[in-house]
């Protein structure tokens, strides 16, 4: 099914990969993706490198998990046949991105931008609502990495589908959910916490196809912890950790 | 192996942490090492009057009470000399902390000072000084440097981001809260400053101005992480 009023805005990274082949295999398709360019060999936040060797999983909330995170972007958009337009720059807050923004014709636009690029007021004030999908269960893990926090703190994994303000991780929630532990830890940062974004992703799209209108299970996204990148010896605490808490 | 988040100059070419390495439990060991051979290292090294290591000194009850607590040890010990308690000037204005609506010019070393010791004198956590903790942690880890001063607090640093001692009283202050609060934020906070701290060498680990203060807040931070890892099932035998 194409969704006329909902294009992507996709930098070249595992998290885009895994949300447009949730979105081919939930027909779910975006009208237009608006994509981010590589403007240097130096790998960008958040691409991936290596391969996937997915292991079915019987768990439904890892439907998302079987995805190729190093497969070039305009294969999935062209085998999709959705069409795309290469932004002329891969800076999302460029003016000439924020002007080809304001001109796109769908209202919501898939947020999944390189690693630690924030959009700026310019690009929040095109009038588009940005959907975002945050890698942890609002309102309690905002910012950074906090996938692995919670794997800490709770022995599980969150994703929270928002649209995009000017405060981090306080947006509107249209939905939330929690995820058991990552079947393999180590693929975390390019593969589960893709995959748990892309399956959010795709439940607060459908929700939307069904109910026609964007409704909010968490209208004050407000309170919560702010986390930072988190440092690499607690991240190897939740990646080799046995049990929480 | 070795631990590789320490080897260049941090304050120079901050860390930026993302999408970091997995290396395996040899990681941990590796870091654990390092960390206990920086620790043997203040062995040797006098401590001069100074408010940062009269803090520390402060401090080390707390985090030898939270190690009771939890089952661990803290490995401090202070070399004896002629290290003596030092009267802190204006004790009174250093134990105010402003307002949030306050906004004026932030003087960092005393805003870090005035918030340890709201936690040796009080509760350390509610609205002031939570306030103020989550605007220092966010200046640190947005550039990893702490400035002398703030001009609009906390945003526009002003001044070095050089002076060591602030980054220990930032470590110490980290210490301080995840004792109080168990929040893995603090812990986080916690490690980065002492990786900052150690990258200096020398000026860090030989320097008596602030030995009891890299003393206290390395022990402090082997016994949290310690802690963590056995609570985790992870046996690091170094």
């Amino acid at each position: 099914m194409l969704l006329e009023t909902v294009g992507m805005l996709a930098a070249d990274t595992s998290r885009s990969r895994a949300y447009l082949r949730a979105l081919v295999r939930n027909d779910l398709l975006p009208s237009h993706a608006y994509v981010l360019p590589l403007a240097s060999n130096k790998p960008l936040p958040g691409q991936g490198s290596g391969s996937n060797q997915f292991t079915p999983i019987a768990e439904d909330c890892w439907s998302e998990a079987d995805f190729d995170p190093a497969e070039p972007l305009e294969d999935i958009l062209r085998t999709a046949d959705i069409a795309y337009t290469e932004l002329p720059s891969e800076n999302i807050n460029s003016p000439a991105v924020v002007e080809v923004l304001r001109s796109a014709c769908q209202p919501v636009l898939i947020y999944s931008g390189y690693g630690g690029a924030l959009l700026g007021k310019d690009a929040l004030a095109t009038g588009k609502m940005f959907l975002h999908v945050h890698g942890g269960y609002l309102p309690d893990y905002k910012g950074s990495t906090t996938n692995y926090y919670s794997l800490i703190t709770e022995n599980r994994l969150g994703a929270s589908a928002l649209f995009l303000n000017e405060e981090i991780d306080s947006g509107p929630v249209l939905l939330r959910k929690t995820f058991p532990p990552a079947p393999d830890r180590l693929a975390i940062d390019h593969v589960y916490d893709s995959a748990a974004r892309a399956k959010v992703l795709v439940l607060a799209l459908r929700r939307y196809v069904e109910r026609g209108v964007w409704e909010f299970s968490l209208p004050d996204n407000k309170g919560g912890e702010t986390f930072y990148i988190i440092h690499p010896v607690l991240k190897h605490i939740a990646i080799l950790g046995k049990h929480g808490k | 192996m070795s631990y590789s988040y320490c080897q260049a100059d941090l304050l120079v070419s901050p860390n930026r942490y993302m999408y970091s390495r997995f290396e395996g439990l040899g990681f941990l060991q590796d870091y654990e090492a390092m960390r206990r051979a920086c620790l043997r290292a203040l062995d040797s090294v006098a401590a001069k009057h100074s408010i940062c290591n009269l803090l520390a000194r402060r401090a080390a009850p707390v985090f030898e009470e939270w190690a009771k607590r939890n089952g661990c040890e803290v490995e401090l010990s202070f070399p004896k000399g002629d290290f003596c308690e030092l009267m802190v000037e204006n004790d009174a204005a250093l134990m105010s902390l402003p307002d949030p609506v306050f906004n004026g010019p932030i003087d960092t070393a005393k805003l870090l000072q005035a918030l340890i010791i709201d936690h040796l004198e009080n509760a350390g956590v509610g609205k002031v000084p939570d306030y103020w903790w989550k605007k220092i942690v966010q200046r640190f880890e947005v550039s990893k440097r702490m400035f002398e001063r703030y001009a609009r607090p906390v945003r526009d640093g002003e001044g070095s981001h050089e002076k060591i001692s602030i980054y220990v009283s930032l470590a110490t202050l980290a210490a301080l809260r995840y004792c109080k609060t168990g929040s893995l934020i603090a812990l986080n906070t916690l490690i980065k400053v002492i990786d900052t701290l150690l990258s200096l060498r020398e000026r860090s680990i030989s320097n008596q101005e602030i030995s009891d203060g890299m003393r206290t807040v390395l022990a402090a931070e082997l016994a949290f992480v310690g802690a963590l890892m056995k609570s985790r099932g992870i046996a690091c035998a170094a």
